[in-house]
């Protein structure tokens, strides 16, 4: 009985994952009245998508073309220094050691987040307990932690992992707690009088719940990760695309230094994707409103 | 399930009980084991004092406040503006799609060296990144809130011919409230983030620079008595954006 059957079907396959709130096309039966408008209306949408994906690069090569290229490498002159970096294997190198750190941390942070999280939301005790706690923990800048931890627990692979991990943890927890706390009361009430078991009660009701928390909670928890991942390696200045960066600034190969950079903006890129792409199949009746 | 109902005392005593664990716990560690990296929590609390007096706070924590106050304006005003628009306009919106979301997740410290080449350790640079962390934020919050306002009473201030700016004025805009603050202040936490990046990286002055500095000389109690202030800010500037949410739009559900 998980509200996620409730919800009709998604209608029909959009140029993009996320309907649009009040969309023609959410609305039932939008797509045999009006079939035309919305071919042309979602093939507009695609085209604005298109454009607003080149609008960054753009913006870049008309600054270079301005400013003095010395200093200012245009996107095609980047994209000249990939493959130098490339055939040394120093960037495939930087993106493995960077990866592995933002992977595993990542990783560990969600799982135990969505631990302490899940226990808040459905024992009120610890989460009246712990509540001011974590939210005055997660008001701390994350990034002003990360020379004392590096302080404390080192600066090899495993330690920054932890680091990570520590970051990440605070948005999934906080986020999942919401969720399952905000569980409708109705539904919970249901669970009590067809005597659910626990299992089923995580299953059918607050696992769906949560998500619409959860989600964006996960979109915060990868930016900061991805932060941390940076500002540790700039900060220990050994390992990673942090430490390319460095490198290459400093010796004023500006081109060199900006390679990794435009490897993390597709990186975001990727997880922005993957993040919407979730969020519309695992909560398409939130997307909706 | 367990909607035990807590009473008021017994919520506090718990609290209290966890501060009396945790701090008592991290006291009795570093007292007793032989790992004793970080301080105790007193020589924090004490350290915070004498340097409230030595007057290193009054030094350090104008320029951090100085940037955090010029690049989240910045930020906050070009992210409404941006928000608004790209809600209210369905092509805009495809438009900004890519780049925001992309840019919002992609850490801009990666371009920080770079920042340094075109404009030194100024604050021109301080305050690009404060404004490039909380900008993106903003600018996704405001947009969800305005496309999350009815569409039925939008369509209602058109059938009674409303002019655009009347409808912006009584519909959209109030509709769009709660989330705006929202995005202001999740762009406010950001834009904190982004200072101490700035001060890490850009200028020898500042809270930040307090970190490193004293991270390097593993002087703990110094390490850490900056990061409570910077703390205390973050929750203060939560707090008083939550506050300013219920008293201009009390109607709505804050999570």
């Amino acid at each position: 009985m998980g509200p996620v059957h409730v919800n009709p079907p998604d209608t029909g396959s959009d140029t993009t994952d996320r309907p649009a709130a009040g969309d023609a096309m959410a609305r039932p039966g939008a797509d045999q009245v009006l079939p035309r408008l919305r071919r042309r209306r979602s093939r507009a949408q695609a085209l604005y998508w298109w454009l607003g994906a080149l609008l960054v690069p753009a913006i870049w090569q008309i600054y270079a073309w301005f400013a003095d290229t010395r200093l200012v490498p245009g996107p095609f002159e980047v994209a000249a220094a990939f493959p130098r970096l490339w055939e040394t294997g120093e960037l495939q190198q930087a993106m493995w050691e960077s990866g592995i750190v933002f992977v595993a941390g990542t990783i560990g942070g969600t799982v135990v987040g969505l631990a302490v999280g899940g226990l808040m939301g459905r024992v009120r005790t610890l989460d009246v307990m712990l509540d001011p706690y974590m939210a005055a923990a997660y008001a701390v800048p994350s990034i002003a932690v990360i020379p004392l931890f590096i302080v404390i627990i080192g600066w090899d692979a495993p330690a920054k992992a932890i680091i990570i991990a520590v970051l990440v943890f605070f948005p999934i927890a906080i986020n999942a707690a919401t969720g399952v706390r905000h569980a409708s009361r109705e539904l919970r009430e249901l669970a009590v009088l067809y005597s659910s078991g626990e299992y089923a009660r995580w299953r059918d009701i607050l696992v769906p719940s949560a998500l619409p928390a959860l989600l964006p909670g996960l979109r915060v928890a990868l930016a900061r990760a991805l932060t941390a991942v940076i500002v540790a390696e700039f900060s220990t200045a050994a390992a990673g695309l942090g430490y390319i960066i460095q490198y290459y600034t400093f010796s004023f190969d500006v081109a060199e230094s900006l390679v990794p950079v435009v490897v993390l903006g597709l990186v975001g890129f990727a997880l922005y994707r993957i993040l919407d792409y979730s969020e519309a199949r695992l909560i398409p009746w939130a997307l909706r409103e | 399930m367990t909607d035990s109902v807590l009473s008021k005392r017994k919520i506090y005593l718990l609290r209290v009980l966890f501060a009396v664990v945790f701090f008592g716990g991290w006291y009795v560690w570093e007292t007793t084991s032989r790992f004793t990296i970080v301080s105790t929590p007193d020589a924090v609390l004490l350290r915070l004092i004498e340097e409230i007096r030595s007057g290193e706070l009054a030094q350090y924590f104008p320029p951090t406040g100085y940037i955090l106050l010029v690049g989240a304006a910045f930020a906050i005003a070009v992210g409404l503006l941006l928000g608004l628009v790209m809600g209210r306009f369905e092509g805009l919106n495809k438009l900004g799609e890519v780049p925001v979301n992309t840019l919002y997740i992609t850490p801009n410290v990666a371009l920080v060296p770079f920042m340094l080449i075109l404009f030194g350790y100024t604050n021109t640079t301080k305050i690009l990144i404060v404004f490039l962390s909380g900008v993106f934020p903003v600018i996704l919050n405001v947009a969800s809130g305005v496309r999350a306002v009815d569409r039925d009473y939008v369509e209602l201030s058109r059938v009674f011919s409303s002019k655009e700016w009347q409808t912006w004025r009584d519909v959209i805009l109030p509709g769009a409230l709660p989330l705006v603050l929202t995005g202001v202040r999740i762009g406010l936490a950001h834009a904190l983030l982004g200072a101490v990046v700035a001060d890490f990286y850009a200028g020898a002055r500042g809270l930040g620079y307090l970190i490193i500095q004293y991270s390097n000389q593993f002087d703990m109690p110094g390490t850490i008595y900056p990061i409570v202030i910077l703390g205390a800010i973050g929750a203060a500037l939560v707090a008083s954006i939550k506050w300013l949410q219920k008293k201009v739009a009390p109607w709505a559900q804050y999570t």
